[in-house]
Order: structure tokens, then C-alpha cells, then sequence
């Protein structure tokens, strides 16, 4: 090996075989599903995201919520994911068809996320988690998301989406109240869109 | 003393012509190792004491980690190989590097390319996909300041003046062939033209993988291989075994990435391609370990900074290696836990950090002509080593707990958060001497380059590896 064309070219070659290998094969294939339509109830799977979910996704990148969630419910002998009931079956690869960037996690220093839209839907519990995670989890982690919210003064009548129930440290003081932003009310239309309950051709629900 | 140490050879000639872009690429690398540290260290500290620094966009947790990762991978590691990429090109090539201020330009680029991706992450427009957090604009410029130095460091192989290749050169043209690839590949799918969600997990694990095995691992191992037969003074042992860990490495360096998606949305062959990969990759390491550590067999490590540095190095390479080969025996406790920042830490702290910690501890003083003062560089490594070691045990121990409850049907999800404080404690603790580590480093690189140190007393001519194998 002491010339450089020969080592040029075993190296082109060699590297070439993971690329094509790897990325060439997600390419083509796994970037080409396509949904599918349920013969029974004929919902598109997955379905669409509406707007603000796909805004929502958007605050969940920026903010880096990924760094703490996954967002894959494991299958294989070894993982005990769907036992733990983070969803009704493992995740596949159509699950993620319009997630841009696909939010799959490698840590979970935070709860798995893939089905937290099943876990519960009510709107206020997600705002005062975000506002003030302590006062909802007590032990947790997680940091407070105050700065997606307003913090104001009450002005004639009190907002109809002012986060109620708040306590902690940063609960509003009478005569206050702590409205969500744009950017907290789109993450949690995201949050409350995942849902991996529907059936696909390769992952149907176990019951 | 060796009479090749006083004989005066072309090649140091070649190492004056690259000093300033070379002492450009190592002094940025430098102030980004200090700004990542301190960045880790703030994010480690947060994830245990949540209510720090809280409420303010732009400091938390998500962005921060982001941006020290970032930071360290493209300010630190990446710049600090380019610099010495460049200066092992033309001392063992033996050319007189031209076109400093091309060099110069790509050098101010490259940090601009940093900083503004940086500063993307922290602004709250970074990507959310591991190590491509950057922003497609600040990902365009690296790569247009990239290709400056890549085009560059092709020049420099072709004209080289002496005969052969050395096994340095050889990972060196892997790691500024392959970067431009892998990192136009992963941007141009994920960034730019996102391709559809289902296909972005492997590509982006590809990534993570081949930027790790294809672009800083022969970066460091191409001054790994430099410095170890001039720190033992013979040629490395059983030289001819090396091309068959070049060639294996390169080979499956790209297909290791998959791993980290066990169990995940892909197809199975993908993982088992990967883990496979992993255990083969035992081959490489252990010729690798063998070349290098096994030079130093039979007779005291010297006692110069760059080998504490070289073989806690090695040692840390070994380790990054069989973590990698245990991935099927562990995965069902390990994976997502602690556990899997901890083979981070081993690979990008341990191996690679140190790795090139090392080459800049001998190559810094042969640049300026002064030396580091010897107890700022044991001082140097102390701190440094005690602290991948805290932050490696800390989340090992810490990460297999807290697995063991995340994969317990039984256990409750915020057991694993209670169970794994004690151990991220003494994981921020262990970032904090990092960041004293390199706080160090930075002060006594500041002062030799503006000449506060005294004139070193080792000759500035060395003989090359090359003679050193045939002696």
C-alpha cells in the first residue's frame, strides 16, 4: 500500500458498499411507503397530521425535546415495551411516514412519547406539566417550560385559555393568570396527535 | 540520545511552512473544547438540579445538550484532526505546504460554520437529528469550508516528496475522503430535501456511526499511529498487521451505526448486519491495540504527556470496541438507559478527546518551539483522565440500574428517574473536572503560543515513522 490510486479505489469501493448498503436501501424502499387504507372503517394510516400538530412538531425539534423521549415502542424477545403498555404494539417503519424529522430518541431519561396522545387527553393537564413539570410528576426532571406561556395580568375577564389548576413556585398570584403561547398550544396539539392504536398491515394491535 | 533526533531532515522544513493554519485549526479547537465542556457540564448539571437556570429558551436542557454535543464533535474534535491531519500530511509527505492563506480561509469558515450553527441550536431553530443538529446554512458553509481543506489535503498526499505511504496517511485520506461524503449524504436526506420520515432512522444511525468510525476514529488513529513510534523510539510492532485493521475498519465502519435502532422501525437485517459488524470490529481494535500498545511491550512508558495521553487513549479505544461487540448481551437492559451516554463519553471523551489531546500536547511545542511546562501537562492529564473516568463508572453503574427498571414490566417509570439521580450527580461532578481539564489546557496552550513558556529543550527535527520502521 504505497501507492495512492490502488488505496483510492479500495477505499471508494469499500465505503460504497454501507452507503448503498444502508442509505440506498432506506432510500428506495423504506422512503417510498406509501399509506394504506383500512378496508373496514376506510381511515388513511397513519393518518394525516392536522396543522398544528405539524407546527407542533416544529417546537418539539427546537427545543429539543427529543434529547430525553423516544418515540418507538421496541419489538424483539428482549424488549419489554409493549408489557411496560407504552402502546398496543410495536412501532414500525409507515408509523413515521409523515414525521419530518422522525422523532425516534435514543434516551429515555423521559417516558417513551409514541402513544402519550392515548395516556391522556385533556389539554390543561399537558400545560400545567409543561408550565411547572414537578407539580404534576412530583420527582421529575424534566425542565419547566414557562417560557412558552405569558405570564399577565388579568385584564376584565379571565381568559378562557388561561392554564388553570397551576401550583409550584410559578403558580400566577391572585389577580394573575398564565396564558399558553402559540408555541404551547401547537406542541401540545402535537403531543395529544400521537397515537399508534391503528392497524397496519404489518403491526396489528395486540389485544 | 537516538542520532536520528539530531539529524536535520527536510521534513522539518515542510512542519514550519504549516504553522499557521495548523495553529489556527488547533487554537479554535481549543476555545471549542472549553465552550463544549462548559456546555456539557451546564447540561449535566440541570438534568439534577432541573430548576437551574430554567424558564429561558435559549438555556434549556434540549438546546444545551445539543450545542455542547455539536460544539465538541465539529469545534473540537473535527478542527483539532484537520490540524493535525494537515501537519502529518506534510511532515511525513515531507512538501512545503503552499497556499497558507487558502487554508487560512477554509480555517475562519469552518469556526464560522460552528458558530452560527451553534447558535441555530441554541436559538431554537437546530434540526433534532443527533449530530446534524446544526442548521442547513451553517451545514452548507462547513461543507463548502470543508472542501477547501479536503481538496488540499489530496494535493499534499500527491506531492508528497518521500516514497510510500505510511499508515497514518492511509486513515487520513480515509477520514478526508469519506466526511465530505457522509456528511453531504446525511444533510442533503435530513436536512435539506428531507426524504419521508420511515427512511430517517437509519440514515441518521448511519450517520452517527460512519461520522464516529470513517471520520474521527482515523483521524485520531492517524496520530495515534505517528506518536507512538516516536514516544517508544522503535518502530511499531508488527507493522505489516496494520493494513488489515485499516482495511477491515474502513470496511465496516459504516455499517456499525444501525445498532443504536434495536428492536426500532427498521428492517431487521439492518441491526443484524450492525451488530455483526460490531463483533468483527473486535479484529481491527485488537491489531490496532497490538501495533500501538504493543510497542511499548517490555519497557517503561516515557514519561511525556503524549503517551499518558496515547495510551489512556488505546485503552479507551479497546473499551469503545467490546461495548460495541457486548450490544446483543446487553441491549435489553442498556438500551436508552444511562448506559449508552456512557459509551458516548468512552468514545468521544475517551478515545477520541484524549486521542488528539495527546497529538497536541507533541505537536503544539514543535510548532512554537516552546514547551509545555511538564506540570501543567501531568496536572493536564490528571484532571482530564479523572474526569472521563467519573463520568464513564457513574453512568456504566448508574445506566444499568436504571435499565434494569426500565425494562422491569413491574417497575414504575419515575423508579428509573430516582433510581439514576444519585448516579447523574456524580456524572456532573465528573464534568466539572473535565471542564477544569481543559480550562487548564486552554491557559497553558494560551501562554506557549504567546510565548510565556520556556524554549523546549528536545530537538524540533524528529525522524519520521517511516524511518523509524526501517531502522
Amino acid at each position: 500500500m504505497s501507492r495512492l490510486p490502488p488505496l483510492l479505489f479500495g477505499i471508494f469501493l469499500v465505503f460504497t458498499a454501507a452507503w448503498f448498503g444502508v442509505v440506498g436501501y432506506s432510500y428506495l424502499q423504506l422512503g417510498r411507503m406509501e399509506p394504506v387504507v383500512d378496508e373496514n372503517t376506510g381511515d388513511v394510516n397513519p393518518p394525516p397530521l392536522s396543522g398544528l400538530a405539524t407546527a407542533g412538531q416544529r417546537v418539539y425539534a427546537a427545543n429539543g425535546c427529543v434529547s430525553c423521549h423516544t418515540q418507538q415502542v421496541r419489538s424483539g424477545a428482549f424488549s419489554t415495551d409493549v408489557e411496560k403498555k407504552l402502546g398496543p404494539r410495536p412501532t414500525v417503519a409507515r408509523d413515521y411516514l409523515r414525521e419530518s424529522p422522525a422523532f425516534l430518541g435514543s434516551l429515555r431519561i423521559g417516558p417513551d412519547l409514541t402513544n402519550v396522545g392515548l395516556r391522556s387527553s385533556e389539554v390543561n393537564w399537558f400545560h400545567k406539566h409543561l408550565y411547572e413539570p414537578a407539580a404534576t410528576t412530583p420527582g421529575s426532571n424534566m425542565p419547566s417550560y414557562r417560557f412558552l406561556y405569558e405570564y399577565r395580568r388579568i385584564v376584565g375577564q379571565p381568559s378562557a385559555e388561561a392554564v388553570v389548576g397551576l401550583k409550584g413556585p410559578h403558580a400566577p398570584r391572585p389577580g394573575y393568570e398564565v396564558v399558553p403561547s402559540e408555541d404551547a398550544r401547537v406542541l401540545v396539539a402535537y403531543l395529544l396527535s400521537l397515537k399508534r392504536d391503528y392497524s397496519l398491515p404489518e403491526a396489528e394491535p395486540l389485544q | 540520545m537516538n542520532s536520528l533526533d539530531t539529524e536535520v531532515t527536510p521534513a522539518m522544513k515542510a512542519g514550519a511552512g504549516m504553522r499557521f493554519p495548523v495553529i489556527l485549526f488547533f487554537s479554535s479547537a481549543a476555545f471549542w473544547l472549553v465552550f463544549g465542556s462548559f456546555l456539557s457540564c451546564l447540561a449535566a448539571w440541570k438534568l439534577v438540579v432541573p430548576s437551574l437556570l430554567d424558564g429561558t429558551g435559549w438555556l434549556t436542557y434540549g438546546r444545551i445538550q445539543s450545542a455542547a454535543e455539536n460544539a465538541l464533535v465539529y469545534g473540537w474534535a473535527s478542527q483539532a484532526g484537520i490540524g493535525l491531519g494537515l501537519w502529518l500530511l506534510a511532515r511525513l509527505g515531507r512538501t512545503a505546504l503552499g497556499s497558507e492563506k487558502l487554508l487560512i480561509t477554509a480555517g475562519l469558515f469552518w469556526n464560522l460554520g460552528v458558530l452560527l450553527g451553534v447558535c441555530s441550536i441554541i436559538a431554537g431553530a437546530g434540526r433534532a437529528i443527533e449530530g446534524l443538529e446544526f442548521s442547513g446554512a451553517a451545514a452548507a458553509i462547513l461543507l463548502i469550508a470543508y472542501a477547501c481543506i479536503g481538496i488540499w489535503s489530496l494535493i499534499l498526499l500527491r506531492d508528497r516528496a518521500s516514497d510510500g505511504l505510511y499508515v497514518s496517511q492511509w486513515y487520513l485520506l480515509v477520514a478526508f475522503l469519506c466526511f465530505p461524503w457522509i456528511y453531504a449524504t446525511a444533510n442533503m436526506l435530513l436536512i435539506w430535501r428531507p426524504v419521508q420520515g420511515s427512511a430517517q432512522g437509519p440514515i441518521a444511525s448511519w450517520y452517527s456511526g460512519s461520522l464516529f468510525w470513517l471520520w474521527l476514529v482515523p483521524l485520531t488513529l492517524a496520530g495515534v499511529y505517528y506518536l507512538v513510534p516516536h514516544i517508544a523510539r522503535r518502530p511499531v510492532r508488527a507493522y505489516p498487521s496494520s493494513a488489515l485493521a485499516f482495511w477491515c475498519l474502513t470496511l465496516l465502519g459504516g455499517w456499525i451505526g444501525t445498532r443504536q435502532l434495536i428492536g426500532g422501525p427498521v428492517p431487521a437485517w439492518m441491526v443484524s448486519a450492525s451488530v455483526a459488524a460490531s463483533i468483527i470490529m473486535l479484529i481491527p481494535v485488537t491489531v490496532i491495540c497490538i501495533n500501538t500498545l504493543g510497542t511499548f511491550s517490555g519497557r517503561a512508558i516515557p514519561p511525556v504527556p503524549e503517551a499518558s495521553f496515547t495510551v489512556f487513549a488505546l485503552v479507551c479505544f479497546a473499551g469503545v470496541a467490546l461495548q460495541g461487540a457486548a450490544t446483543p448481551l446487553l441491549s435489553a437492559v442498556t438500551h436508552f438507559s444511562d448506559y449508552s451516554i456512557a459509551e458516548n463519553v468512552l468514545a468521544i471523551f475517551g478515545f477520541i478527546s484524549m486521542g488528539l489531546l495527546g497529538a497536541l500536547h507533541y505537536v503544539v511545542p514543535r510548532l512554537t518551539g516552546r514547551a509545555f511546562p511538564p506540570r501543567d501537562a501531568t496536572w493536564h492529564f490528571w484532571l482530564s483522565a479523572s474526569g472521563v473516568a467519573t463520568m464513564f463508572l457513574a453512568l456504566t453503574f448508574g445506566g444499568v440500574i436504571q435499565g434494569f427498571a426500565l425494562y422491569d414490566p413491574g417497575v414504575e417509570f419515575m423508579s428509573s428517574v430516582t433510581l439514576a439521580a444519585p448516579f447523574r450527580g456524580i456524572y456532573a461532578l465528573g464534568t466539572l473536572v473535565f471542564l477544569c481539564s481543559c480550562l487548564a489546557f486552554a491557559a497553558a496552550f494560551t501562554r506557549n503560543l504567546l510565548g510565556g513558556q520556556a524554549p523546549s529543550k528536545t530537538p524540533r527535527v524528529y525522524p519520521e515513522p517511516s524511518e523509524i520502521v526501517k531502522a
